[in-house]
């Protein structure tokens, strides 16, 4: 029992320092590179990656059927994808 | 390695419900719907406005936006120890994870009345352009669902302490908790929307 608590709180913290981590990157992406194509696949790259730790560690949804873990990673996948692209042919459209 | 009396006991039971009360899922599915709608318009408007949106979003505080997102992922992260504790059937530690959740939701709402104080300085309204037009919308949305979220857990605090909850019977926690990491969810692509990419 000892051991599946600090199973559980363990994973937990790392997730949480992982999300801390992530964020800190993007920002100082932000800040310090320029910005073109992959530093915006990056990103999304890492805020998809970020919502699927909160999705399946935080609201424990990988523990559910796979159903809701298809649903949750197929709306970031849509949302994702539209900032994604739209962001993209910003610079193009508007050349 | 752990053995299988050691793994957590979600997953025993793989292929279980989601955690919580299912009409609150309902809810979730529909308020990411609704936000995910907001942020793909967010984006398609900003092709078309793109100037406009480069110019505007560069008035915005960056550092503040990445203090909000680690006070809101620290507020998640005490959300799932509250959890933790109370399917230990620790009510008191599930008191005071959800206290330090309600606290970190406060400092982020401190923060984001600090930034539209700033901007209602600067004169900055809804009409001012399409971008803050999106950006106040957005924000004061989140604003509101965060108070929303601070109010749910500040009940099931209270019902933690008056001992509503137990090992086995502690479905509101798990109801409230799942409402506090959809607020974070969200935050997390608006951070990256609005303050990230550019």
């Amino acid at each position: 029992m000892i051991n599946i608590q600090r199973h559980e709180i363990r994973t937990a913290t790392f997730v949480w320092l992982l999300l801390l981590a992530f964020t800190l990157a993007t920002y100082l992406i932000a800040t310090y590179v320029p910005f073109g194509p992959a530093i915006v696949g990056i990103v999304l790259g890492v805020t998809f990656f970020k919502g699927r730790l909160v999705i399946c560690h935080f609201m424990g949804v990988r523990y559910c059927r796979p159903v809701w873990r298809v649903i949750m990673m197929a709306y970031l996948l849509v949302v994702g994808s539209v900032i994604t692209l739209a962001y993209l042919a910003a610079p193009v459209i508007n050349h | 390695m752990l053995s299988s009396e050691d793994m957590p006991r979600q997953v025993k039971s793989r292929h279980a419900a989601l955690p919580g009360d299912f009409a609150i899922w309902i809810f979730i599915f529909a308020e990411l719907a609704m936000f995910g709608v907001f942020f793909m318009v967010f984006a398609i408007t900003r092709t078309l406005d793109y100037r406009v949106f480069e110019a505007s979003q560069r008035t915005l505080d960056r550092s503040l936006g990445a203090i909000d997102t680690a006070v809101l992922i620290t507020g998640s992260y005490a959300v799932v120890r509250a959890v933790y504790a109370i399917r230990r059937g620790v009510a008191r530690a599930c008191t005071r994870w959800l206290a330090v959740a309600i606290g970190l939701g406060g400092t982020f709402l401190f923060l984001k009345m600090y930034e539209f104080h700033q901007d209602a300085l600067q004169g900055i309204t809804l009409s001012t352009n399409t971008f803050y037009m999106f950006y106040l919308s957005l924000m004061f949305l989140h604003f509101m669902h965060v108070l929303m979220a601070m109010i749910i857990l500040g009940v099931v605090a209270w019902k933690a302490h008056a001992g509503y909850y137990s090992a086995i019977d502690h479905a509101g926690v798990e109801t409230a908790a799942s409402f506090w990491h959809m607020v974070d969810l969200i935050w997390i692509i608006l951070f990256i929307l609005v303050y990230v990419l550019h």
